[in-house]
């Protein structure tokens, strides 16, 4: 809850005096792009009281910048960066948030810590902005969050204005990596799941978004590269599809084969989950069931069995809102079959009514079965006058499908 | 459990005729997260270009970025603390927070509807719950 998160920061930022180098009436930083600033985007709403003038902001964000990349440089390599980033560091704040990191400061003593040091607006600091962006950040980087969460976070103080420039910045640093991992395939179904054309895109973020990022990342790490850049191109942006790769790496050299495995196999049921019909679906359920069986399987079957050609002709021939009611009345198999013989346009449009199509009574919709069944023998009776006085060349099991249809009452 | 601060409730405070315009957003988020739940996050970004809809469309690309909902609350939580916004301005920009952590967690319409209700006040709480969920029982006013 947001609420318990702010009450946190107002006890800590002394809200009522503005300190450091924000000045609320000095206009927001612009992008250095000179395209961007002929552009003009319109002013951000939500301004931060830290918000300063461009010098100052440039000043802030190379300071973050440093700090992240060598923050980087130590998850990487080791101590030894952190400490030598503190000996050649001239700034007391930044050196002493190298020196809390090399000594594992534990987490929730950093702010304490920069307050016995001196470092905080609370103990006197003059610049609230810059001594909350190094708690921030200090706090984060021994954690062992990542560059892109440590500069967000350290940035988000100088308000919405800066995200798009820290994003490009993010982007140059992390977006791409060197060279791309070795494929890990981890025998299972998820991959096929995934590319399954019936999950919608909305299914499948939801699912990423219930499950969270250690869940989504170790059932990625084995599944093949076609699969992890599908996940991305429906739920990530291009530095959270960067984020998302480092976490599936660290799920690889972090937990074993049936680890992962196990990720995928709860990573699928939360798919399948999400499956289930809701109550509105169950409603249309109950209905479903009370249609005649028979119907069902003399409909499906009919449109499984004809001629394709004679198929295409038959759903051109016909009114859109009669197909998407009799879709009411056959076998999903039936659907597939059918609209596979539309073509794109005219299956949005059976879609279209699909959407719009109320349940029909058991009359209506023999009524229907009856009409397309009709098309269907007009489409096969023979065109000339000669082949009129032939009869139908129709197969037992077509010619009981119609039968079955057109004699109902 | 809801902590509690003075210097926030005077900040978030806001006039009763000023809420009033309170369900009418939370049903406009709750339709966001249905359309969200249909197309994907990307089907969003850059959808929401309201004047006082930085935080929603910027937040949105913050999920977009895999940021956990732990960081996603921390960042969005420095935004709006740190803002120039009081009363019902910033009672509105922390609606859109709240609706963006639901959304980053995955949640239900029904669980946002519940997180989003109690900032309208128990009374236009009740009413929006009632609105959207007809079955309701009444003895819960």
């Amino acid at each position: 809850m947001i609420i318990n998160s702010l009450c946190e920061l107002h006890r800590n930022l002394s809200l009522e005096v503005k300190k450091g180098g924000a000045e609320k009436s000095k206009p927001p930083p612009r992008p250095k792009n000179a395209q961007a600033q002929q552009e003009k985007p319109d002013p951000i709403h939500l301004q931060s009281r830290f918000a300063a003038a461009p010098k100052k902001t440039a000043i802030y964000l190379e300071l973050a910048a440093r700090f992240v990349t060598n923050v980087w440089h130590y998850q990487k390599e080791g101590k030894e960066r952190i400490l030598s980033a503190a000996r050649e560091e001239k700034r007391r704040l930044v050196k002493y948030s190298y020196s809390l990191i090399a000594s594992s400061t534990a987490p929730e003593l950093v702010r304490q810590a920069f307050c016995s040091a001196g470092l905080s607006s609370a103990a006197g600091y003059p610049d609230e902005c810059e001594s909350e962006m190094f708690i921030t950040g200090t706090r984060l980087a021994i954690t062992k969050a990542h560059p892109v969460v440590i500069m967000r976070s350290m940035t988000a103080y100088l308000g919405l204005q800066v995200f798009d420039q820290v994003e490009s910045w993010l982007l140059e640093h992390f977006g791409e990596q060197g060279e791309e991992d070795e494929e890990l395939i981890i025998p299972g179904d998820l991959s096929e799941i995934l590319s399954d054309k019936r999950i919608s895109p909305g299914q499948i973020n939801l699912a990423i978004h219930m499950a969270g990022n250690q869940l989504v990342a170790a059932s990625l790490a084995g599944c093949p590269r076609h699969t992890v850049d599908l996940v991305k191109s429906l739920a990530y942006s291009r530095l959270g599809g960067a984020l998302l790769d480092w976490n599936i790496r660290e799920a690889r050299s972090r937990l074993s084969s049936d680890e992962l495995s196990d990720a995928q196999s709860a990573f699928m049921e939360l798919l399948g989950s999400l499956d289930e019909p809701n109550p509105a679906e169950l409603r249309q359920e109950d209905w479903s069931s009370g249609v005649d069986e028979s119907l069902v399987a003399d409909i499906s079957d009919l449109i499984l069995e004809l001629d394709e050609r004679v198929l295409k002709s038959v759903v051109a021939g016909l009114e859109p809102a009669l197909l998407a009611s009799l879709i009411q009345a056959m076998e999903p198999i039936a659907h597939d079959r059918l609209f596979s013989c539309a073509p794109s346009s005219r299956s949005k449009k059976i879609l279209n009514a699909l959407e719009a199509a109320t349940p029909l009574s058991l009359n209506e919709l023999t009524r229907r079965a009856q009409i397309f069944a009709q098309k269907v023998l007009s489409e096969l009776a023979p065109k000339t006058r000669h082949g009129a006085a032939r009869s139908l060349q129709l197969s037992a099991s077509l010619r009981q499908h119609l039968t079955s249809i057109l004699s109902r009452e | 459990m809801i902590m509690w601060n003075a210097e926030l409730t005077k900040r978030l405070s806001c006039t009763e005729k000023e809420k009033a315009a309170l369900p009418t957003l939370v049903t406009g988020l709750l339709d966001l997260a249905d359309r969200l739940r249909a197309g994907g996050i990307k089907s969003l970004i850059g959808a929401e270009s309201g004047k006082d809809q930085d935080i929603l469309a910027y937040g949105l690309r913050m999920i977009s970025e895999g940021l956990s909902l732990e960081t996603l609350e921390e960042v969005l939580a420095i935004y709006l603390a740190t803002s120039t916004l009081s009363g019902y301005e910033f009672l509105v920009q922390c609606i859109y927070v709240e609706a963006l952590l639901s959304i980053a967690a995955g949640d239900s319409r029904d669980l946002l509807l519940r997180k989003l209700a109690p900032y309208c006040g128990a009374e236009k709480a009740f009413a929006l719950l009632k609105a959207q969920e007809p079955d309701l029982p009444a003895e819960l006013s």
